[in-house]
Protein backbone atom coordinates (compact mmCIF):
# COMPACT_ATOMS: atom_id res chain seq x y z
CA UNK A 1 0.00 0.00 0.00
CA UNK A 2 1.40 3.43 -0.71
CA UNK A 3 1.03 4.88 2.33
CA UNK A 4 2.66 1.92 4.08
CA UNK A 5 5.30 2.27 1.61
CA UNK A 6 6.32 6.36 2.27
CA UNK A 7 5.99 5.44 6.29
CA UNK A 8 8.51 2.60 5.93
CA UNK A 9 10.64 5.12 3.83
CA UNK A 10 9.98 7.90 5.91
CA UNK A 11 11.12 6.09 8.99
CA UNK A 12 14.27 4.31 7.57
CA UNK A 13 15.46 8.11 6.37
CA UNK A 14 14.97 9.28 9.58
CA UNK A 15 17.87 7.05 10.93
CA UNK A 16 20.11 9.32 9.03
CA UNK A 17 21.25 12.62 9.40
CA UNK A 18 19.22 14.99 6.48
CA UNK A 19 17.47 17.80 6.88
CA UNK A 20 14.27 17.58 7.27
CA UNK A 21 13.42 19.44 3.35
CA UNK A 22 15.94 16.95 1.85
CA UNK A 23 13.45 13.93 3.58
CA UNK A 24 10.50 15.68 2.25
CA UNK A 25 11.48 16.15 -0.89
CA UNK A 26 12.68 12.39 -1.48
CA UNK A 27 9.47 11.41 0.13
CA UNK A 28 7.32 13.53 -2.12
CA UNK A 29 9.66 12.35 -5.11
CA UNK A 30 8.50 8.79 -4.40
CA UNK A 31 4.89 9.36 -4.13
CA UNK A 32 4.87 11.22 -7.58
CA UNK A 33 6.54 7.93 -8.71
CA UNK A 34 4.38 5.75 -6.90
CA UNK A 35 0.62 7.39 -8.28
CA UNK A 36 2.71 7.56 -11.99
CA UNK A 37 3.15 3.64 -12.16
CA UNK A 38 -0.41 3.11 -10.53
CA UNK A 39 -1.64 5.41 -13.23
CA UNK A 40 0.29 3.20 -16.00
CA UNK A 41 -1.73 0.11 -14.68
CA UNK A 42 0.59 -1.28 -12.28
CA UNK A 43 -0.71 -3.15 -9.13
CA UNK A 44 0.41 -2.09 -5.93
CA UNK A 45 2.76 -4.60 -5.49
CA UNK A 46 4.29 -4.37 -9.10
CA UNK A 47 4.90 -0.69 -8.31
CA UNK A 48 6.90 -1.80 -5.05
CA UNK A 49 8.62 -3.85 -6.52
CA UNK A 50 9.94 -1.11 -9.76
CA UNK A 51 10.57 1.38 -6.59
CA UNK A 52 12.65 -1.32 -4.52
CA UNK A 53 11.75 -2.03 -0.93
CA UNK A 54 12.64 0.75 1.31
CA UNK A 55 15.55 -1.03 2.96
CA UNK A 56 17.01 -2.32 -0.60
CA UNK A 57 17.33 1.77 -1.66
CA UNK A 58 17.66 3.61 1.86
CA UNK A 59 21.32 3.05 1.42
CA UNK A 60 21.92 5.03 -1.87
CA UNK A 61 19.45 7.39 -0.85
CA UNK A 62 21.14 8.21 1.74
CA UNK A 63 24.88 8.61 0.65
CA UNK A 64 27.14 10.97 2.46
CA UNK A 65 24.57 10.69 5.35
CA UNK A 66 25.43 9.86 8.67
CA UNK A 67 23.09 7.62 10.57
CA UNK A 68 21.96 9.42 13.35
CA UNK A 69 22.91 7.79 17.00
CA UNK A 70 19.78 7.42 19.14
CA UNK A 71 20.81 5.30 22.21
CA UNK A 72 17.85 4.75 24.59
CA UNK A 73 17.60 7.69 27.02
CA UNK A 74 19.38 6.84 30.55
CA UNK A 75 21.47 4.75 28.78
CA UNK A 76 25.11 5.91 29.67
CA UNK A 77 23.95 5.46 33.31
CA UNK A 78 22.59 1.96 32.90
CA UNK A 79 25.96 1.10 30.72
CA UNK A 80 27.46 2.26 33.68
CA UNK A 81 26.27 0.39 36.03
CA UNK A 82 25.75 -2.77 34.19
CA UNK A 83 29.52 -4.33 35.53
CA UNK A 84 28.26 -3.19 39.01
CA UNK A 85 24.82 -5.12 38.81
CA UNK A 86 26.28 -8.15 37.26
CA UNK A 87 29.19 -7.94 40.22
CA UNK A 88 26.58 -8.37 42.50
CA UNK A 89 24.32 -10.63 41.02
CA UNK A 90 27.37 -13.02 40.47
CA UNK A 91 28.11 -12.81 44.20
CA UNK A 92 24.50 -13.41 45.17
CA UNK A 93 24.68 -16.53 42.98
CA UNK A 94 28.02 -17.82 44.40
CA UNK A 95 27.36 -17.23 48.03
CA UNK A 96 23.68 -17.48 48.11
CA UNK A 97 23.37 -20.62 45.89
CA UNK A 98 27.10 -21.80 45.27
CA UNK A 99 26.94 -21.19 42.03
CA UNK A 100 29.51 -19.58 41.26
CA UNK A 101 29.93 -21.75 37.78
CA UNK A 102 27.67 -21.33 35.96
CA UNK A 103 27.06 -18.15 37.69
CA UNK A 104 30.18 -15.94 35.51
CA UNK A 105 28.22 -15.82 32.91
CA UNK A 106 26.18 -13.11 34.44
CA UNK A 107 28.56 -10.82 33.26
CA UNK A 108 27.95 -11.96 29.94
CA UNK A 109 25.25 -9.25 30.14
CA UNK A 110 27.81 -6.37 30.05
CA UNK A 111 28.06 -6.37 26.75
CA UNK A 112 24.78 -6.90 25.67
CA UNK A 113 23.32 -4.52 28.15
CA UNK A 114 25.76 -2.11 26.17
CA UNK A 115 24.46 -2.97 22.63
CA UNK A 116 21.06 -2.70 23.31
CA UNK A 117 21.12 0.65 25.29
CA UNK A 118 23.66 2.39 22.01
CA UNK A 119 21.66 0.91 19.78
CA UNK A 120 18.34 2.10 21.08
CA UNK A 121 15.89 2.64 18.75
CA UNK A 122 17.71 1.14 15.95
CA UNK A 123 15.59 -1.20 13.42
CA UNK A 124 15.56 -4.66 15.09
CA UNK A 125 17.41 -6.43 12.64
CA UNK A 126 20.80 -4.89 13.41
CA UNK A 127 19.75 -5.22 16.78
CA UNK A 128 20.10 -9.47 16.22
CA UNK A 129 23.10 -9.62 14.50
CA UNK A 130 24.80 -7.48 16.90
CA UNK A 131 23.61 -9.37 19.65
CA UNK A 132 23.78 -12.94 18.19
CA UNK A 133 27.45 -13.79 18.94
CA UNK A 134 26.33 -13.59 23.22
CA UNK A 135 23.48 -15.40 22.68
CA UNK A 136 24.96 -18.00 20.96
CA UNK A 137 27.75 -17.99 23.44
CA UNK A 138 25.17 -18.45 26.31
CA UNK A 139 23.38 -21.29 24.78
CA UNK A 140 26.65 -23.03 23.43
CA UNK A 141 27.99 -22.69 27.43
CA UNK A 142 24.71 -24.26 28.60
CA UNK A 143 24.20 -26.93 26.43
CA UNK A 144 28.29 -27.99 27.16
CA UNK A 145 27.92 -27.35 31.02
CA UNK A 146 24.30 -28.60 31.46
CA UNK A 147 24.14 -31.59 28.68
CA UNK A 148 28.15 -32.10 27.42
CA UNK A 149 26.45 -30.80 24.51
CA UNK A 150 30.40 -29.36 23.25
CA UNK A 151 29.58 -30.99 19.96
CA UNK A 152 27.24 -30.30 18.20
CA UNK A 153 26.33 -27.33 20.45
CA UNK A 154 28.74 -25.48 18.23
CA UNK A 155 26.73 -25.61 15.78
CA UNK A 156 24.80 -22.33 17.65
CA UNK A 157 27.42 -20.18 16.80
CA UNK A 158 26.43 -20.61 12.63
CA UNK A 159 23.36 -17.93 13.84
CA UNK A 160 26.11 -15.50 13.73
CA UNK A 161 26.58 -15.64 9.95
CA UNK A 162 22.90 -16.85 9.36
CA UNK A 163 21.52 -13.63 11.34
CA UNK A 164 23.94 -11.46 8.98
CA UNK A 165 22.95 -12.87 5.79
CA UNK A 166 19.44 -12.76 6.61
CA UNK A 167 19.13 -9.02 7.77
CA UNK A 168 21.03 -7.79 4.60
CA UNK A 169 18.24 -9.78 2.53
CA UNK A 170 16.48 -6.61 1.52
CA UNK A 171 19.62 -5.75 -0.34
CA UNK A 172 19.81 -9.21 -2.11
CA UNK A 173 17.95 -11.13 -5.29
CA UNK A 174 16.18 -13.94 -3.36
CA UNK A 175 18.62 -16.39 -5.56
CA UNK A 176 21.55 -14.75 -3.83
CA UNK A 177 20.45 -15.09 -0.34
CA UNK A 178 20.06 -18.56 -1.03
CA UNK A 179 23.11 -18.97 -2.07
CA UNK A 180 25.02 -17.39 0.98
CA UNK A 181 22.76 -19.50 3.31
CA UNK A 182 23.22 -22.63 1.59
CA UNK A 183 26.86 -23.30 2.98
CA UNK A 184 25.41 -22.64 6.55
CA UNK A 185 22.36 -25.08 6.40
CA UNK A 186 24.53 -27.47 4.35
CA UNK A 187 27.17 -27.35 7.69
CA UNK A 188 24.17 -27.83 10.23
CA UNK A 189 22.24 -30.77 8.10
CA UNK A 190 25.69 -32.83 7.34
CA UNK A 191 26.42 -32.43 11.20
CA UNK A 192 22.77 -33.72 12.38
CA UNK A 193 23.37 -36.20 9.55
CA UNK A 194 26.61 -37.65 10.78
CA UNK A 195 25.64 -37.22 14.64
CA UNK A 196 23.06 -40.21 13.54
CA UNK A 197 26.07 -41.75 11.51
CA UNK A 198 25.57 -40.81 8.46
CA UNK A 199 29.33 -39.51 8.18
CA UNK A 200 29.67 -40.97 4.98
CA UNK A 201 26.20 -40.80 2.71
CA UNK A 202 25.77 -37.52 4.76
CA UNK A 203 28.33 -35.21 3.26
CA UNK A 204 26.41 -35.06 -0.17
CA UNK A 205 24.01 -32.12 1.30
CA UNK A 206 27.25 -29.94 0.30
CA UNK A 207 26.07 -29.97 -3.24
CA UNK A 208 23.11 -27.80 -2.61
CA UNK A 209 25.76 -25.07 -2.21
CA UNK A 210 26.47 -25.46 -6.56
CA UNK A 211 22.84 -26.65 -6.87
CA UNK A 212 22.05 -22.88 -5.73
CA UNK A 213 25.52 -21.20 -7.65
CA UNK A 214 24.06 -22.92 -10.78
CA UNK A 215 21.22 -20.96 -10.71
CA UNK A 216 22.61 -18.20 -11.55
CA UNK A 217 23.58 -19.15 -14.99
CA UNK A 218 22.27 -17.29 -17.24
CA UNK A 219 21.36 -20.15 -20.01
CA UNK A 220 18.15 -21.58 -18.58
CA UNK A 221 19.46 -24.82 -20.80
CA UNK A 222 22.59 -25.17 -19.92
CA UNK A 223 21.62 -24.49 -16.13
CA UNK A 224 19.05 -27.47 -16.38
CA UNK A 225 21.36 -29.84 -17.41
CA UNK A 226 24.19 -28.58 -15.21
CA UNK A 227 21.77 -29.64 -12.54
CA UNK A 228 20.44 -32.46 -13.67
CA UNK A 229 24.23 -33.84 -13.68
CA UNK A 230 24.64 -32.83 -10.29
CA UNK A 231 21.27 -34.27 -8.95
CA UNK A 232 22.60 -37.06 -11.06
CA UNK A 233 25.68 -37.57 -9.46
CA UNK A 234 24.40 -37.20 -6.22
CA UNK A 235 21.61 -40.02 -6.76
CA UNK A 236 25.00 -42.52 -8.17
CA UNK A 237 26.91 -41.52 -5.26
CA UNK A 238 23.96 -42.68 -2.48
CA UNK A 239 22.77 -45.57 -4.96
CA UNK A 240 26.01 -46.92 -5.28
CA UNK A 241 26.91 -46.32 -1.95
CA UNK A 242 23.76 -48.26 -0.20
CA UNK A 243 22.84 -50.52 -2.64
CA UNK A 244 26.17 -52.00 -4.44
CA UNK A 245 27.39 -53.78 -1.08
CA UNK A 246 28.81 -50.63 0.34
CA UNK A 247 30.71 -49.90 -2.51
CA UNK A 248 31.77 -45.98 -0.85
CA UNK A 249 35.22 -45.96 -2.25
CA UNK A 250 33.62 -45.82 -6.15
CA UNK A 251 30.71 -44.08 -5.44
CA UNK A 252 32.21 -40.09 -5.98
CA UNK A 253 32.56 -41.92 -9.63
CA UNK A 254 29.08 -40.97 -9.93
CA UNK A 255 30.06 -37.10 -10.07
CA UNK A 256 32.24 -37.65 -13.07
CA UNK A 257 29.66 -36.51 -15.61
CA UNK A 258 29.22 -33.46 -13.53
CA UNK A 259 32.61 -32.85 -12.79
CA UNK A 260 33.48 -33.07 -16.55
CA UNK A 261 30.69 -30.46 -17.90
CA UNK A 262 31.72 -28.10 -15.02
CA UNK A 263 35.61 -28.07 -16.32
CA UNK A 264 33.86 -27.70 -20.10
CA UNK A 265 32.08 -24.80 -18.41
CA UNK A 266 34.51 -23.56 -16.33
CA UNK A 267 34.27 -19.97 -17.92
CA UNK A 268 31.10 -19.44 -15.45
CA UNK A 269 31.32 -16.51 -13.63
CA UNK A 270 34.15 -15.92 -13.97
CA UNK A 271 35.54 -11.77 -15.49
CA UNK A 272 38.30 -13.76 -17.68
CA UNK A 273 41.16 -16.09 -16.26
CA UNK A 274 41.60 -17.20 -13.14
CA UNK A 275 45.05 -15.91 -11.95
CA UNK A 276 47.46 -18.86 -11.54
CA UNK A 277 48.01 -18.20 -8.05
CA UNK A 278 44.36 -18.41 -7.19
CA UNK A 279 44.24 -22.14 -9.72
CA UNK A 280 46.71 -23.54 -7.25
CA UNK A 281 45.29 -22.84 -3.91
CA UNK A 282 42.38 -24.52 -5.29
CA UNK A 283 44.33 -27.48 -6.75
CA UNK A 284 46.70 -27.49 -3.41
CA UNK A 285 43.31 -27.45 -0.89
CA UNK A 286 41.56 -30.03 -3.40
CA UNK A 287 45.00 -32.51 -2.98
CA UNK A 288 45.55 -31.67 0.52
CA UNK A 289 41.45 -32.34 1.59
CA UNK A 290 41.83 -35.57 -0.32
CA UNK A 291 45.33 -36.65 0.83
CA UNK A 292 44.52 -36.28 4.53
CA UNK A 293 41.40 -37.54 3.97
CA UNK A 294 41.67 -41.11 2.53
CA UNK A 295 45.21 -41.33 3.88
CA UNK A 296 44.91 -40.56 7.38
CA UNK A 297 40.72 -41.04 7.20
CA UNK A 298 40.56 -37.12 9.16
CA UNK A 299 37.87 -35.85 7.31
CA UNK A 300 36.49 -34.00 9.96
CA UNK A 301 39.23 -31.99 9.63
CA UNK A 302 40.91 -32.38 6.68
CA UNK A 303 38.08 -29.90 5.49
CA UNK A 304 39.87 -27.10 6.62
CA UNK A 305 42.10 -27.05 3.66
CA UNK A 306 39.49 -25.24 1.78
CA UNK A 307 39.86 -22.23 3.85
CA UNK A 308 43.32 -21.63 2.17
CA UNK A 309 40.34 -20.37 -0.55
CA UNK A 310 38.90 -17.19 0.78
CA UNK A 311 42.46 -16.59 3.23
CA UNK A 312 44.17 -16.56 0.10
CA UNK A 313 41.72 -14.04 -1.17
CA UNK A 314 42.23 -12.23 1.28
CA UNK A 315 45.58 -11.85 2.19
CA UNK A 316 45.90 -10.62 -2.19
CA UNK A 317 42.77 -8.69 -2.53
CA UNK A 318 41.69 -6.87 1.13
CA UNK A 319 43.93 -3.78 2.12
CA UNK A 320 46.48 -4.04 4.83
CA UNK A 321 44.15 -2.84 7.39
CA UNK A 322 41.28 -4.29 7.21
CA UNK A 323 43.21 -7.88 6.81
CA UNK A 324 43.41 -9.15 10.16
CA UNK A 325 40.07 -8.27 10.81
CA UNK A 326 38.84 -10.16 7.63
CA UNK A 327 41.39 -13.24 8.33
CA UNK A 328 40.43 -13.29 11.98
CA UNK A 329 37.05 -15.91 11.80
CA UNK A 330 39.42 -18.32 10.08
CA UNK A 331 42.08 -17.91 12.58
CA UNK A 332 39.43 -18.85 15.02
CA UNK A 333 38.10 -21.55 13.34
CA UNK A 334 41.25 -23.45 12.17
CA UNK A 335 42.11 -23.46 16.05
CA UNK A 336 39.04 -24.26 17.42
CA UNK A 337 38.44 -27.12 15.18
CA UNK A 338 42.41 -28.25 15.83
CA UNK A 339 42.26 -27.90 19.54
CA UNK A 340 38.83 -29.89 19.54
CA UNK A 341 40.02 -32.60 17.60
CA UNK A 342 43.41 -33.62 18.95
CA UNK A 343 43.31 -32.75 22.16
CA UNK A 344 39.29 -33.52 22.71
CA UNK A 345 39.01 -30.00 24.19
CA UNK A 346 35.91 -28.52 22.26
CA UNK A 347 34.77 -27.71 25.44
CA UNK A 348 37.26 -24.79 25.80
CA UNK A 349 38.53 -24.66 22.24
CA UNK A 350 35.22 -22.09 21.29
CA UNK A 351 37.21 -19.38 23.40
CA UNK A 352 39.20 -19.42 20.05
CA UNK A 353 36.56 -17.41 18.75
CA UNK A 354 37.05 -14.67 20.80
CA UNK A 355 39.65 -13.50 18.53
CA UNK A 356 37.72 -11.96 16.17
CA UNK A 357 35.69 -9.38 18.27
CA UNK A 358 38.72 -8.58 20.15
CA UNK A 359 40.80 -8.38 16.66
CA UNK A 360 37.52 -6.13 15.55
CA UNK A 361 37.74 -3.53 18.77
CA UNK A 362 42.21 -3.65 18.53
CA UNK A 363 41.36 -2.31 15.00
CA UNK A 364 38.96 0.48 15.72
CA UNK A 365 39.93 1.79 18.59
CA UNK B 1 27.81 -6.71 -15.98
CA UNK B 2 29.70 -5.11 -12.76
CA UNK B 3 27.37 -3.14 -10.92
CA UNK B 4 29.81 0.28 -10.67
CA UNK B 5 30.54 0.11 -14.59
CA UNK B 6 26.80 -0.07 -15.10
CA UNK B 7 26.04 2.71 -12.57
CA UNK B 8 28.52 5.31 -14.39
CA UNK B 9 26.52 4.15 -17.81
CA UNK B 10 23.46 5.07 -16.32
CA UNK B 11 24.80 8.40 -14.98
CA UNK B 12 25.47 8.97 -18.53
CA UNK B 13 22.37 8.19 -20.27
CA UNK B 14 20.42 10.01 -17.13
CA UNK B 15 22.81 13.22 -18.33
CA UNK B 16 21.85 12.55 -21.86
CA UNK B 17 18.64 12.42 -22.03
CA UNK B 18 17.61 15.16 -19.53
CA UNK B 19 19.70 17.10 -22.26
CA UNK B 20 17.69 16.28 -24.74
CA UNK B 21 14.34 17.40 -22.92
CA UNK B 22 13.36 18.25 -19.66
CA UNK B 23 12.02 15.05 -18.06
CA UNK B 24 10.35 14.29 -14.35
CA UNK B 25 10.96 11.29 -12.83
CA UNK B 26 9.14 8.58 -13.58
CA UNK B 27 8.97 9.51 -17.44
CA UNK B 28 12.80 8.69 -16.84
CA UNK B 29 12.92 5.52 -15.29
CA UNK B 30 10.66 4.27 -17.37
CA UNK B 31 11.87 5.71 -21.01
CA UNK B 32 15.80 4.54 -19.48
CA UNK B 33 14.36 0.89 -18.59
CA UNK B 34 13.07 0.51 -22.10
CA UNK B 35 16.01 0.85 -23.96
CA UNK B 36 18.78 -0.23 -21.20
CA UNK B 37 18.32 -3.49 -19.26
CA UNK B 38 17.93 -1.49 -15.83
CA UNK B 39 16.77 -2.15 -12.27
CA UNK B 40 14.40 0.05 -12.13
CA UNK B 41 14.87 1.46 -8.63
CA UNK B 42 18.56 2.01 -9.11
CA UNK B 43 18.12 5.46 -11.18
CA UNK B 44 16.40 8.04 -8.96
CA UNK B 45 19.16 7.56 -6.31
CA UNK B 46 21.20 8.14 -9.40
CA UNK B 47 19.41 11.05 -10.43
CA UNK B 48 19.01 12.71 -6.84
CA UNK B 49 22.66 12.21 -6.79
CA UNK B 50 23.99 14.15 -9.80
CA UNK B 51 21.32 16.64 -8.68
CA UNK B 52 22.84 17.31 -4.88
CA UNK B 53 26.22 17.35 -7.16
CA UNK B 54 24.96 20.43 -9.37
CA UNK B 55 23.95 18.57 -12.60
CA UNK B 56 20.77 19.42 -12.77
CA UNK B 57 18.03 22.17 -11.88
CA UNK B 58 14.57 20.94 -10.80
CA UNK B 59 11.27 22.93 -11.16
CA UNK B 60 7.54 22.39 -10.79
CA UNK B 61 5.26 22.06 -13.50
CA UNK B 62 1.17 22.15 -12.74
CA UNK B 63 -0.68 19.96 -15.14
CA UNK B 64 -4.30 19.61 -16.51
CA UNK B 65 -4.66 16.37 -14.38
CA UNK B 66 -3.45 15.52 -11.64
CA UNK B 67 -0.87 16.73 -9.32
CA UNK B 68 2.39 18.79 -10.07
CA UNK B 69 5.35 17.25 -11.59
CA UNK B 70 9.02 17.90 -10.62
CA UNK B 71 11.17 17.96 -13.72
CA UNK B 72 14.96 17.97 -14.49
CA UNK B 73 16.56 19.98 -16.54
CA UNK B 74 20.75 20.12 -17.28
CA UNK B 75 22.94 22.85 -15.80
CA UNK B 76 25.79 24.39 -17.34
CA UNK B 77 27.95 22.01 -15.39
CA UNK B 78 25.76 18.91 -15.95
CA UNK B 79 26.42 19.75 -19.81
CA UNK B 80 30.35 19.58 -19.11
CA UNK B 81 30.04 16.44 -17.45
CA UNK B 82 27.87 14.79 -20.38
CA UNK B 83 30.94 15.69 -22.61
CA UNK B 84 33.35 14.69 -20.35
CA UNK B 85 31.29 11.39 -20.18
CA UNK B 86 30.98 11.01 -24.05
CA UNK B 87 34.28 11.95 -24.60
CA UNK B 88 35.71 9.36 -22.18
CA UNK B 89 32.59 6.48 -23.74
CA UNK B 90 33.60 6.93 -27.13
CA UNK B 91 37.58 6.62 -26.18
CA UNK B 92 36.66 3.40 -24.66
CA UNK B 93 34.06 2.18 -26.96
CA UNK B 94 37.16 3.03 -30.26
CA UNK B 95 39.73 0.94 -28.13
CA UNK B 96 37.38 -1.97 -27.51
CA UNK B 97 36.45 -2.06 -31.13
CA UNK B 98 39.73 -1.85 -32.20
CA UNK B 99 40.60 -4.74 -30.07
CA UNK B 100 37.60 -6.72 -31.21
CA UNK B 101 38.20 -5.65 -35.28
CA UNK B 102 42.24 -5.91 -34.44
CA UNK B 103 42.37 -9.52 -36.03
CA UNK B 104 40.99 -8.70 -38.98
CA UNK B 105 42.74 -5.53 -38.97
CA UNK B 106 46.13 -6.88 -39.46
CA UNK B 107 45.25 -9.63 -41.97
Amino acid sequence: MKSKYLEDLSILLDDYQMDAFEKQDIISDYSEMYDAWVDKGLYEEEVEKKLGHPRSIIKDLTEGHRKVERPLPGSEKVIALSPFVATIIFLILGFGFDLWHPGWMIFLIIPVIAIIMSMGKTKEDHLTTALSPFGATVIFLLLGFMFDLWHPGWMIFLIIPVLGIWNSRYTMRKIDLLTALSPFVAVIAYTILGFNGYWVEGWVVFMIIPMFGILNYPNKKVMLLWELLLIGGVAGYLYIGLYLDSTWQYAWLAFIPFALFSLYKSDWNIDGDIPNGYRIVIASSLLAFLAVGFFFHAWVISWLFFLAIPVYAITTEVGNKEKLVALSPFIALVIFMLVGYFFNLWHLSWIAFLIIPMTAIIKNT
Amino acid sequence: MNSQFKRGIIEMCVLKMISREDMYGFQLIDTISQEVEVNENTVYPILRRLTKQGLFNTYTKSMSIGAPRKYYSLTDEGALKLNEYESEWRKFLDGVYRILGGNEDEK
